[in-house]
């Protein structure tokens, strides 16, 4: 199976004279998963439709490896999709919606049967159980497996789904989210991953695009992102940060990113080495997250979060004045418009 | 009993009064004056009967296929196709006709063939039961065509089904129910017919409607007459019944 990258030029797209992207560059390698980031209403499911030929293309060109496909209609793209809200066909049985998109395409007999459960066994479903069952006595999550199936059995060169998870419990989520990924390693298939859950695009993403306004404001290896946010949007919304503003050697007034977990405690009667910013605070609350303990540090009328692993935030008051340390190259200047006057 | 009930009461006692107190005082009466089950056998049996039965159901059929001819297209367009503004025009469009009264309508329609040189027959009969019935049939349509969603056209298209095969692989089985639910409350309704028969089926376009207002009204035969009624009733019934039904189980999805 050919695993092309999926590349956008300038591409404007929208609907009814609504328009939703403005001028999108990016190119999705082949054969891994890039999850797309942002909040509702940012053009990340435009995009995708963009990709499936869903959306008509206002201005732009979108390739698929080396060949254009802008004006291809969706039928003629070999693009696998899984929508939001599943789109199963309600008057179908499980055999029936995994078998449509090879009737279609003019399989018949044994090779349809045996491809159409070969694809239930892909995703977990065993098929001599849940062929004949009708999709909508289905629980989310065996909806979402029969949706992936759908979408995987014709084999399509590129696989978008649109946050497929969202309306699943947490546990059949991560298990799902998992199993997707061992699932794309395996087939290699190029993977676009719309979501607004962060965790869902850590998780999955070879590469991370953040998308806001109809536009991908960041993109690069996730944690080439987390590390270095291109403002404080993307610092805020993949990860969480420490905004503050602070004055720069040269440059001015600014902002400042810190992740709560580069934020410290010193504990008393220690001092910080040359590498690392010594601030004095006040802890005003302490909330328990499992493996780590979330410090609310009051400093200069500014909260700063610290995030601390549970072992040693044992010895640290609930509240109480406080030392914080901050490894110098932990603190990132942010540009861009994200950042608040 | 749950007091949420009486919220139906009012419109249950309308019917009552106004439908169904009079539906049964015909057929007792009916019953009464000819005999039961003597008048049912004759409304059945009788040969002279069954031109306009079958006349009747031919033109009901009819005239209920070229109303979904022509608004199943419209439905669908609306429904999938047309901008937010457009789809309010349509359906207002295709309502409207709702507006006018029957009577006024088949009248309109009477003088409009006379200008054009077509007298009363069965063929501007059928042209009239299918104006008539046009917007129960584009209301059941597009109802139908929502239940189909965009998406679910999309996610066709992306499988690789072309348009065409989008269409008649999903959004019409899948909106084929309320189609039909339409079709047969277009069917049942001008099969009972009386103003269009009468006004532009002239001496060969008679249908179940006329009967039963001849038999009662002009021949003085209450017993047949009443029996036509209650049958044409119970057939109506039943299919109704049917249909929703059906409806019901593709609502609950078994």
């Amino acid at each position: 199976m050919p695993r092309p990258p999926v590349r956008l030029e300038g591409v404007w797209a929208g609907y009814e004279g609504r328009v939703v992207l403005r001028g999108v560059d990016i190119e999705f390698p082949g054969g891994g998963i890039t999850a797309v980031l942002g909040p509702s209403g940012c053009g990340k499911t435009t995009l995708l439709k963009v990709i499936a030929g869903l959306v008509e293309v206002l201005r732009g060109r979108v390739f698929f490896g080396d060949v254009e496909v802008t004006r291809l209609p969706p039928e003629r793209r070999n693009v696998g999709m899984v929508f939001q809200d599943l789109a199963l066909f309600p008057h179908m049985t499980v055999f029936e919606n995994v078998a449509f998109g090879l009737r279609v395409r003019g399989v018949g007999g044994s090779e349809l049967k045996r491809r159409v459960m070969e694809a239930l066994e892909l995703v977990g479903l065993d098929p001599v159980e849940f062929a004949s069952r009708r999709v909508t006595e289905l629980s989310g999550g065996q909806q979402q497996r029969v949706a992936l199936a759908r979408a995987l059995v014709i084999e399509p060169e590129v696989l978008l789904l649109d946050e497929p998870l969202a309306h699943l419990d947490y546990k059949i989520r991560q298990r799902l989210v998992w199993e997707l990924r061992r699932l794309q390693r395996r087939l290699g298939v190029t993977t676009i991953y719309v979501t607004h859950d962060q965790w869902e695009a850590m998780e999955l993403a070879d590469m991370l695009a953040v998308m806001r306004d109809g536009g991908v404001v960041q993109f690069g290896r996730p944690e080439e992102v987390y590390e270095n946010p291109a403002d404080e949007f993307v610092a805020t919304f993949f990860g969480d940060a420490n905004i503050m503003p602070a004055r720069l050697l040269g440059e001015g007034e600014g902002l400042v990113a810190v992740r709560p977990e580069d934020v410290m405690p010193l504990p008393p009667g220690r001092e910080a080495g040359p590498g690392f910013y010594v601030i004095e605070g006040y802890v005003e609350d302490r909330v328990f997250q499992g493996p780590l303990v979330r410090f609310e540090v009051r400093v200069d009328g500014v909260v700063v979060r610290s995030l601390v692993p549970r072992r040693i935030a044992r010895g640290m008051p609930d509240r109480g004045p406080v030392r914080l340390v901050i490894p110098k190259g932990s603190v990132k200047r942010l540009g861009g418009r994200g950042a608040r006057g | 009993m749950n007091p949420s009930r009486l919220l139906a009461a009012p419109l249950i006692l309308y019917l009552i009064v106004f439908f169904y107190a009079p539906l049964l005082y015909i057929a007792l009466v009916g019953a009464s004056i000819e005999g039961f089950p003597r008048s049912y056998i004759e409304a059945v049996s009788r040969p002279e009967f069954h031109v306009f039965y079958i006349k009747g159901a031919a033109a009901a059929t009819i005239a209920t296929l070229m109303a979904i001819i022509l608004s199943v297209p419209v439905a669908f367009y609306a429904a999938y196709y047309a901008r937010r503004i457009e789809r309010a025009l349509i359906v207002v469009a295709m309502v409207s006709t709702f507006w006018v009264d029957v009577l006024l309508r088949a009248l309109s329609l009477k003088l409009l063939f006379q200008a054009i040189g077509v007298s009363p027959g069965f063929w501007p009969m059928v042209v009239g039961l299918a104006y008539e019935v046009l917007p129960i049939v584009f209301i059941a349509s597009y109802l139908g065509a929502s239940q189909a969603p965009r998406e679910l056209i999309d996610a066709a298209r992306t499988l690789g089904a072309g348009p065409l095969q989008a269409f008649a692989r999903v959004a019409l089985p899948i909106s084929a129910p309320w189609i039909a639910a339409g079709a047969a409350a277009s069917f049942v309704y001008s099969f009972a017919d009386y103003a269009v028969p009468s006004l532009l089926g002239g001496t060969t376009g008679f249908t179940v409607g006329n009967l039963i207002y001849t038999l009662i009204l002009e021949g003085d035969r209450w017993g047949v007459g009443s029996a036509v009624a209650v049958m044409l009733t119970l057939v109506s019934a039943a299919g109704a019944a049917l249909l929703f039904g059906r409806l019901y189980r593709i609502e609950v999805g078994r």
